[in-house]
Parts: structure tokens; C-alpha cells; sequence
């Protein structure tokens, strides 16, 4: 009881996997096999993930961590099929929830998360421009388009109701968000940049949209954007207790901004540098060369400051569990984030040597990578405090130069 | 590898624990590390920019040909002799003194009379009785004051009449009288006889002024009188009166202390003839600037009115009339007029004097003050009058024979400006000498001397014109606004024309002698000169650009303006790239020198590559490349001008190469380099 009436500070994590309360559930089920549904709990969890198919750890980690990114770091993108697709996930989330159960009715929730997130999916070529420059493609077609960017930051405060029946537990919440920064691009299919041979031209099509929120407060108070996202989730479990489906939407929802900056360009243009009409007047050409807003002009770029509101990137996510003994469980997992990405697949293993130890050697493949291996490791203080660590950071320690993903899980739970 | 994984490990505990802080943050774009290859100018050059279109013609298939003048000598009006007036000087005595006519009376009563002749022992107020004969009585003297009208005079002529009106009761006869000064000797000035005065009757009698001196209070005398009685008794009334007047008339004076009245003291009309114009003759001159100067020495003790008037001198057709007043007794008063765009008509007219002279008035006139004034007629005023400064800006008539020599001196040559070595070949040179004459002058021209010269290498050439025969007759221009014009022309064939243009002249050393009416035709005064027509020399130049080059070598400077280039802190090493594309038939190299504000050369860019020659039909594409470090990046934006240099040389050395007007050149300077993008 002392226990029960002691506040206990949870960990606050981050993650970009949207912790939710479905998985919650599969969790428990997959690594404590005992699931908390008709018991009040409090839990919280961050979570920190950066993963690409293409981008290596090393790039990332240079990018997020040093600041810098060494040109050696960046070279493999020379090689890369300027064809393909990049795909992006960077981000931080950090949730504390506390679920109370009544006798009757459903469970009532109520949460805190704080979300940082970063979504790409672009073409090889425009990662390969931004990080390499033009040069090493030089009489080649840098395919620009097909190329999505999606930053938000935000702060959400939540509410959900959840049902518990003998065979099915469902339910949702609702969040409310404040943004403190925002930004989006959008680059169209035909976009392109080729580089004529010692660069005697540049030929550019581009057509892009980019939206983005104001930066000028500081983050921590800054409300530029208000919206609302709510979550359903649905857990099947028969009641022999051997398997569990648990089928999530995540994030489903709007967040408007009110003059917000809108930039549009839909553009072909040759570049050839300053054009002198006459070189024998250089003089006069450059003192009446044109200023940015001219420049801006002949580009076609469209400014505009107007409110809009913007769809969150919803993740739709299944996961299966199968329980073969007290000591081995089997979860597979797919997850998609709509409009990013591709769909997900994850298969991990947990191994209950005791009774309050799990280990869990994982993979997954697809998503925003390619293919990434993983260690779970959890603990349960007699169906009371639960810890759980998703540890991804092997490879990008191992081989961080040949390795694209790097994330760590962290979570905790007290059932009172 | 233990490194790397420990570093990982902070790093994301690191993270985890600053969970909380993590939203804080910014996603900030990272520094890094871009290859960037992009063009950074691009230029056509074609041979009309090259070119300009004021030494450019162009034949009907394209072909090229620069024609070029270059001015040798510029002359015009300015070059005549400024014009100066004879200064003319005249001193001038008043020419008269006129002395308003006045008059002064006296009244002489009956009573007066008696009691001063023996008649009053006959004649008693209130009788009526006769009066007798009576004989060689005398009276006086009269008084009369004239000094209201003068203190005293001496009359150049003039006269006195003395008039009496006789209203005494018997008439009077041989009255003798005299007139006398009334001063200390009682000077006579005239004695005359009234032979009869009937009752109520006047009689007048005059006396001859000339000469005479008369002050301002004088005596009438009556020597002798006879009465000549009544036959019958008239009532004696003593208050009868003897009217007596004195009027002075018609008089000038000599001098005088009198209240003048107001009139013409001196008038001067005179032509006023122009010196040092050498032979020439002018019948009209506008003033581009002059002053007339007059200076009045006057000795007159009053205020004088000074007009001085040129009827010929007209300025939007109103003669030039200036008025001033000459203080009383001035020692010397100088009066100056701006005659600027005034019109002379230097005929003398009307005094005609056919050239060179123009006539002008002078007045002097006093006004009456009511004051009386000292004059006398050996007063005078002394006038100066001088044209000063007077340069015309058109002049006619016969403009003289004058010889000058210009030169030698040296004159610019630009066609070659921005040429600074090399050898050129043209395939045909033509020069024409010519002279434009905007006068109405003939002239001769002779060219003494004609040396191109290339100051940059002290080389020169004298143009060789024995083939011309000198000196040229240069005709007068017709009007105004139609110059006469005549060339001689040099080519190739008869010169050394390609020889002093392979100088590479930037100056030209020309000397001429010209000769104004070599002919001296002084009776044609239709001449005409302005200063806004001229006469100019010049060389005329046409080269068809079909040449053979070797080495031209052509510079130019250029400001270069480091605060135009955007971020340049980010460029590292790289490559600089100039792609020509050429049509011309010139191969070439090309040299860049960036120099700073004192002319130290910083950095140097000179690409091995050469630019192809390229033809009209199929342009040749190069690719001159430069790479450079930071350092040397450095170095080019420290600099503040920079010196492009281009040598080129034709395709062929044997065979001339012809430019035509489609033919250009493309240039695109692009670069790769390295560029760090530090992190937000």
C-alpha cells in the first residue's frame, strides 16, 4: 500500500515507435506474461531512434551528436543508386501515463508525452545533393522529387477510456497537442537537377511546397500549432493465454496552424551563372546584377503566410504474440507508418530463463531500414515494477560506418 | 572498437538522461562538407561588342570593318586675335550758356519827380493847371535788382531792353539814360536816348550785352529830360507813375553765377575705330563678352547727365543706350557697359566707314536746380572710350591672312587602346586626312608632321604622305550650318600605313601650319566666323577585318568588388573552369592578374589550356582549367581590380582571316570546389 501511495517518478524516455497503450499490453504479454489490465499502474518510457535504409549510423550519429559530418562519412553516397528512396526516422518521445481501473466501467487514463520527430522519405539524389553537393554527379540526373520531410515537435496531454473484457481489452485516448516547431516539404516527382559537364549549366526542375512554423520563442514555451490525435487499439487474447493480436491505429489526427510561412516554387530553369550581356562592361553588368528579391522572382518562388492544418503521420501497427512455454514467446510485428516509409516487419524471440528476467534477441527489417538486429532485456519485481530496455545501438557501435539504424527503448512500469 | 562502443553508450545515456531537456533542443542543420560544381557567370561576346558601333560597318555579307576618326586638330574662332576699339579720347568746352530771359521794373512816381526838379515851383498836388515847357532837367539814380536771376554775367551776346510808360499827365523827350553796374564803380554797361514819350504811351530802347559784364543790381540814370508841357490846365496829380523795365533777352553767357536752366551742355557724335585687327575687315561682330569703358573728367560745379548711345550696337534690336550722371567738379568717373550679345554693326554707319569702326553719341546735359550755379564756357569734360575684352562669338566681313602653326603636339590614339603587343597583318588599310571647315574662310593646310607612336614601347613610326600634294586647299564653308569638307586619301599601296599601325599607336605626333585666305582676297568681306564652327583635322581610318594576327596581345582592368561574392568563407580548394565556345579564328590564352589598391600583384591565373580557334560555321569548344587552393582564394579576394589579358593569334599565319558580325564567342566561368557548411 505504501508503495501503492508512493509517487513514483518514472523515467521519462523517448520514443519514436509512439509507445501507446496497445503496446503496453502486447508487451506485458510478450515479456512479463501476465497482463496488468485490471490493475491500476502508473508508466512511463522514452525512446530515442534514428534510422535509415541508406544514411549510416556514422552519418547520423555525426548529424545529431557532433554537429558536424565528417566528408568521409558522406562518401558512400556517392555510389548510391541516385534512383532510389532515402528513408528517415529521427526522433524522440518521452510519455508518463497512469491508468485507473474502476469496478465498474472502463479503465481511465491519463498522460503526459513529449514528441520530437522526423520523418523523410526522399530520393537518394536530393540526400546525395544536400550531403554531397553537386559536384561528384556531375553530368548526371539528380532525381529530386518523390521527396517528403516531415519535423515536428510537440507536447501533448492525454485522456482514454479502456475496456476489459474476458477475450478482448480496446480502447482509446485522446490527446491534445501543443507544436513549438513545425516544418514540411514537399518535393514533386518531376524535380530533378542535372549538372552539365564542368558545370556549364544547371539544369533544375523543382517543385516543391514548404511550410514551417515560426521559431522565433523559445521551444519549451512555444505554441505555434494546437491539434488533437487520438489512438485506437483492440487486443485479442483467448483466454488459454498462449497467443495475443493486437491491432493499433496511432496518431490519428489534425493540428492547425494559424500564419504559419508557406513557400512554393514550381520551376524550370537553366542556370548558367550571372549572365553579362556584355563582358566588356563587367563592371556595369555586376553593379546592376539582380538582388534576391528578383532572383526570388525568376525562380517562381510563391511566399505566403497562411493558416493551414496538417495531418499527423498515423502509424498503423500489428503485433502477434505466441506464447510457447513459461519461458519462450514469439512476437511478430508490423507496423507502417502511413505515407513514410514502408511497412515494417519484427520478430523477436524472449527467453525467460527467470521468472522475472526476460532476454529477447530481435530483427527487424523494412520500416525507415534495412535490416536491424536488437537485444530486449526486462525485469519483474513480483508483477509490480517492471523495467524494460530495447537496445539497438549494437550495430552502430560495431559498425557504425556499415550500418544504418541506431535506437534504445527504455520503460517502466508500477502496478499498484 | 571499445572507444567507439563506450562512446555510443554516453552518448545515448547521455540523451536518456537529458530527456527532459531534450525538447529544448533545436533540430539544427549540421556543418558539412559540399563538393559543389555550378556556374558563376556566362557571357556572349560577339564582334559588336568588341566592336562599338560608332568604328564598326558592316558590309551586306556580314564582313566587318572598323572605321575610325581620329581628331589631329580643333580650332575655331577662339584663335583670332582678340578685338580692341581705338581708345577715343576728346576733351569738350560747354558749347554755350543760355540764361533764361527775365525782367525787373521800376515805378517812378509824378511827386518824386517834382521834388527833385525845378518843376515843383509850378506844380502843386491838386492844382489843374498848365504845365509848362521845361527843359535839360535830370533824375535818378533808379535802382533795379536783378539778382534773383544771376549774381553777374559776362555775356557772349544778349540784350537789354529798357522800356519806359509814360502815365504822367504831359508828354516827355530826348531822355537821356545810362545803365551802370551797381557796384563800387558803377561800371557802364550802355547809354541811350528816348527822343519822345507821349502820355500813355511806351517806348522801348535796347542795348548790345556782348561782351559786357553785368551784375545782379544795376542804376538807370536819367542824364536829361525835357517835358514838353500841356496847352491846357490837367489836373496835377502827384501819384502819377513813370513805368520803367529792364528785360534782358536772347543772352548766352560766357560765364556766369546764375540760375541756369536746364539744357544740352555737350554733344559728341563720333566713329570709333577698331585697332590691332591687322588686315582683318569686319562689317558685323556679335560680342560673345566686352565691356565699353567710358571715363568722364569734368570741371562743371554741377551735376551732369551723361548718355552715351550706339545706334549700331543692338541687342534683341534695341540699340545700346546707357545714362549716367558725372558728379559736379569729378576728377575722373568711370563707367563701364556690359555689351555681351550685343550686335555691332561695324560698317560706321551712319558715318560710313565701309569696316572696322562703329559710331556712337555722347550728351551732356545739366538740369535746373534753382541754384545758382558758376559756369563759364572754358569749363569742359574730358571722355575716354575703350572697348575692353571684346571677344566676338560671330564675326563678318574680310577675316584676314593669318598663318599658325599647331604642333607638334601629341593627340590620343584609340583604336589600338586596349591592344598592348603583338603583330598584325590587315589585308587592306585605307586613311583619309581630311578637314572639316565650319568658317566661311578659305584656308590651306599644310601636315608638317604625322609619327604614330606607342608610348607602352617607345616605338614610332612617321607616317609616309609623299604621295600627297600639301599644302590642301580647304574651300570656305557655305553657311553657317554647311561645312566644307575635302579628304586626301593613304592606302597600302601608297603609303606606310600597315607599318605605323603595326606601332600599335596609342598617340599620334601631328604638327600643320594653316593659313587663313591664302588667296587674300581682302574685298570679299562676305567672310564669316563663329565660334561654335570650327576647323577640324582629322584622320579617317577603314580596315576591312580580314588580318593575320601573331601575339595580339589585349589588356583591360577591371574593378573587382570582393563584398559582390556571397559567404566566401566557405570555399576551400577547387578548380576554376573557363568552356569557350569560339567561332572566331583566333586561338588564344588568357591571363587574369589580381592586383591590389598599390599594384602588387596577388594571384595570377593563367590556365595552360589555350582557347581553339574556332570558325563561323563550327565554333570550337575549350576548356581552360585552374585549381586553387584556399590560399590562393585568399589571395584573389584581397585583390581590388584585376587585369584580364588575352593573347591571340589567327588560325592561319598565311592566310588572312576574315571576322564577321554573327561570329562570337561564349564564355561560362564555372568552378568546383569544396564548401563547408558550418551548423547552425
Amino acid at each position: 500500500m505504501i508503495l501503492r501511495k508512493t509517487l513514483i517518478i518514472g523515467l521519462l524516455f523517448t520514443s519514436i515507435n509512439v509507445t501507446a497503450q496497445g503496446d503496453r499490453l502486447w508487451t506485458e504479454q510478450h515479456y512479463f506474461d501476465s497482463l496488468s489490465s485490471k490493475q491500476t499502474s502508473i508508466w512511463g518510457a522514452s525512446d530515442y531512434r534514428a534510422q535509415s535504409n541508406t544514411l549510416t549510423n556514422q552519418l547520423m550519429s555525426e548529424a545529431l551528436f557532433q554537429g558536424n559530418i565528417k566528408s568521409s562519412s558522406s562518401e558512400f553516397l556517392k555510389d548510391l543508386n541516385s534512383e532510389g528512396t532515402t528513408r528517415l526516422n529521427v526522433g524522440f518521445q518521452g510519455e508518463v501515463w497512469y491508468r485507473h481501473v474502476r469496478k465498474n466501467g472502463p479503465a481511465l487514463l491519463f498522460g503526459v508525452e513529449i514528441n520530437e520527430n522526423l520523418y523523410g522519405s526522399i530520393s537518394n539524389g536530393l540526400a546525395q545533393l544536400y550531403l554531397k553537393g553537386n559536384a561528384p554527379f556531375e553530368d548526371q540526373r539528380l532525381p529530386l522529387g518523390r521527396s517528403k520531410l516531415f519535423y515536428m515537435s510537440d507536447q501533448s496531454m492525454g485522456f482514454g477510456l479502456e475496456w476489459t473484457k474476458p477475450a478482448v481489452i480496446y480502447g482509446a485516448n485522446l490527446n491534445l497537442i501543443k507544436v513549438s516547431r513545425f516544418q514540411k516539404v514537399e518535393i514533386d516527382q518531376p524535380s530533378f537537377l542535372y549538372t552539365a559537364p564542368y558545370g556549364a549549366q544547371l539544369d533544375v526542375q523543382l517543385a516543391f511546397d514548404y511550410h514551417a512554423s515560426s521559431s522565433t520563442q523559445a521551444k519549451p514555451g512555444a505554441w505555434y500549432g494546437t491539434g488533437a490525435a487520438a489512438d485506437f487499439y483492440l487486443i485479442l487474447h483467448p483466454e488459454d493465454g498462449k497467443s495475443m493480436l493486437s491491432v493499433q491505429a496511432k496518431r490519428i489526427g489534425m493540428v492547425h496552424f494559424s500564419g504559419s510561412s508557406a513557400y512554393s516554387m514550381n520551376q524550370d530553369t537553366v542556370y548558367t551563372g550571372t549572365n553579362i550581356d556584355n563582358i566588356l562592361a563587367l563592371e556595369d553588368a555586376i553593379t546592376t546584377n539582380d538582388g534576391l528579391d528578383s532572383l526570388e522572382a525568376l525562380l517562381g518562388l510563391e511566399e505566403s503566410s497562411e493558416s493551414r492544418a496538417v495531418a499527423l503521420p498515423t502509424t498503423i501497427q500489428l503485433d502477434y504474440i505466441r506464447t510457447f512455454s513459461e519461458k519462450l514467446s514469439l512476437a511478430f510485428q508490423l507496423k507502417q507508418v502511413l505515407s513514410f516509409g514502408i511497412p515494417q516487419a519484427r520478430v523477436g524471440i524472449a527467453y525467460k530463463p527467470k521468472k522475472w528476467l526476460a532476454l529477447e534477441p530481435f530483427f527487424s527489417t523494412g520500416g525507415f531500414s534495412v535490416f536491424d538486429l536488437g537485444l530486449s532485456a526486462s525485469i519483474n519485481v513480483n508483477n509490480k515494477f517492471r523495467l524494460l530496455t530495447k537496445y539497438e545501438l549494437l550495430e552502430s557501435q560495431v559498425a557504425s560506418a556499415n550500418s544504418t539504424s541506431q535506437a534504445l527503448f527504455l520503460g517502466g512500469q508500477l502496478i499498484f | 572498437m571499445k572507444h567507439l562502443i563506450s562512446y555510443n553508450v554516453i552518448l545515448a545515456a547521455i540523451f536518456i538522461g537529458l530527456f527532459s531537456l531534450s525538447c529544448k533542443r533545436e533540430l539544427k542543420r549540421p556543418g558539412l562538407e559540399n563538393e559543389v560544381l555550378t556556374p558563376i557567370l556566362s557571357t556572349k561576346l560577339t564582334i559588336n561588342q568588341i566592336v562599338p558601333d560608332s568604328v564598326r560597318n558592316e558590309s551586306n555579307d556580314g564582313h566587318v570593318s572598323l572605321i575610325y576618326r581620329n581628331n589631329l586638330l580643333q580650332t575655331g574662332l577662339a584663335s583670332f586675335k582678340e578685338l580692341e576699339t581705338r581708345k577715343f579720347q576728346e576733351t569738350a568746352k560747354l558749347q554755350s550758356l543760355v540764361i533764361s530771359s527775365r525782367s525787373a521794373g521800376r515805378i517812378v512816381t509824378l511827386g518824386q519827380v517834382l521834388d527833385e526838379t525845378i518843376l515843383s515851383a509850378v506844380l502843386t498836388h491838386g492844382d489843374t493847371t498848365q504845365i509848362p515847357q521845361t527843359t535839360g532837367m535830370n533824375y535818378g539814380p533808379i535802382r533795379v535788382d536783378g539778382t534773383e536771376i544771376f549774381e553777374t554775367v559776362t555775356f557772349d551776346s544778349g540784350y537789354m531792353d529798357i522800356s519806359i510808360e509814360n502815365n504822367f499827365p504831359t508828354a516827355m523827350s530826348n531822355i537821356n539814360f545810362e545803365i551802370r553796374n551797381d557796384d563800387s564803380v558803377q561800371t557802364l554797361i550802355g547809354s541811350d536816348v528816348f527822343n519822345n514819350v507821349p502820355v500813355g504811351e511806351t517806348r522801348t530802347v535796347s542795348l548790345d550785352l556782348a561782351g559786357k559784364t553785368v551784375v545782379g543790381n544795376i542804376l538807370g540814370i536819367i542824364t536829361s529830360f525835357d517835358v514838353d508841357g500841356t496847352q491846357e490846365p490837367v489836373y496835377i496829380d502827384s501819384n502819377d507813375q513813370l513805368i520803367v523795365t529792364v528785360t534782358i533777352r536772347n543772352s548766352k553767357a560766357n560765364s556766369a553765377t546764375a540760375v541756369f536752366p536746364a539744357q544740352d551742355v555737350v554733344s559728341l557724335k563720333d566713329t570709333t575705330g577698331m585697332i590691332n585687327v591687322q588686315d582683318l575687315r569686319l562689317t558685323k561682330a556679335t560680342a560673345k563678352t566686352g565691356i565699353i569703358r567710358v571715363t568722364v573728367v569734368s570741371t562743371i560745379q554741377d551735376s551732369m547727365n551723361f548718355t552715351y548711345f550706339v545706334p549700331g550696337g543692338k541687342k534683341e534690336g534695341i540699340p545700346l543706350r546707357r545714362t549716367e550722371v558725372v558728379p559736379p567738379n569729378s576728377p575722373e568717373t568711370e563707367f563701364e557697359f556690359n555689351v555681351d550679345g550685343y550686335i555691332f554693326d561695324l560698317t560706321g554707319s551712319p558715318k560710313i566707314n565701309l569696316y572696322n569702326a562703329f559710331y556712337s553719341e555722347l550728351t551732356g546735359r545739366i538740369d535746373s536746380t534753382g541754384e545758382l550755379v558758376n559756369l563759364s564756357l572754358n569749363d569742359s569734360i574730358m571722355v575716354k572710350v575703350e572697348l575692353i575684352d571684346f571677344i566676338p562669338q560671330y564675326i563678318e566681313g574680310y577675316l584676314g591672312k593669318t598663318s599658325v602653326s599647331f604642333g607638334p603636339q601629341q593627340v590620343s590614339f584609340e583604336l589600338f587602346k586596349g591592344v598592348s603587343g603583338g603583330m598584325f597583318d590587315f589585308e587592306e588599310v585605307n586613311v583619309s586626312i581630311g578637314v572639316e571647315n565650319g568658317t566661311g574662310v578659305p584656308f590651306s593646310l599644310d601636315v608638317n608632321t604625322f609619327n604614330a607612336i606607342n608610348t607602352k614601347t617607345n616605338n614610332s613610326l612617321d607616317l609616309d604622305m609623299s604621295s600627297l600634294t600639301m599644302p590642301f586647299s580647304i574651300d570656305a564653308a557655305s553657311s553657317l550650318g554647311s561645312p566644307s569638307q575635302q579628304e586626301w586619301t593613304l592606302s597600302k599601296s601608297n603609303s606606310n600605313i600597315n607599318e605605323v599601325l603595326n606601332v600599335l599607336p596609342n598617340k599620334a605626333e601631328v604638327a600643320f601650319n594653316i593659313t587663313s585666305n591664302p588667296d587674300e582676297n581682302n574685298g570679299n568681306l562676305s567672310q564669316f566666323a563663329a565660334d561654335t564652327n570650327t576647323l577640324s583635322a582629322f584622320a579617317d581610318i577603314e580596315i576591312p577585318l580580314s588580318m593575320i594576327a601573331e601575339d595580339l596581345v589585349v589588356k583591360d582592368t577591371i574593378q573587382f568588388d570582393v563584398r559582390k561574392i556571397e559567404n566566401p568563407e566557405g570555399i576551400m580548394a577547387g578548380e576554376f573552369y573557363i568552356i569557350c565556345d569560339n567561332q572566331f579564328p583566333f586561338q588564344a590564352s588568357l591571363e587574369m592578374i589580381f592586383i591590389d589598391d598599390f599594384d602588387n600583384v596577388l594571384e595570377t591565373i593563367k590556365p595552360v589550356e589555350l582557347i581553339s580557334a574556332g570558325s563561323r560555321e563550327t565554333p570550337r569548344e575549350s576548356v581552360l582549367e585552374w585549381p586553387f587552393l584556399r590560399s590562393n582564394l585568399d589571395r584573389i579576394l584581397a585583390s581590388s581590380r584585376v587585369v584580364f589579358s588575352v593573347s591571340m593569334s589567327t588560325r592561319s599565319q598565311s592566310d588572312y582571316q576574315k571576322i564577321y558580325s554573327d561570329q562570337a564567342i561564349e564564355f561560362t566561368l564555372s568552378s568546383r570546389f569544396n564548401y563547408i557548411y558550418e551548423s547552425e
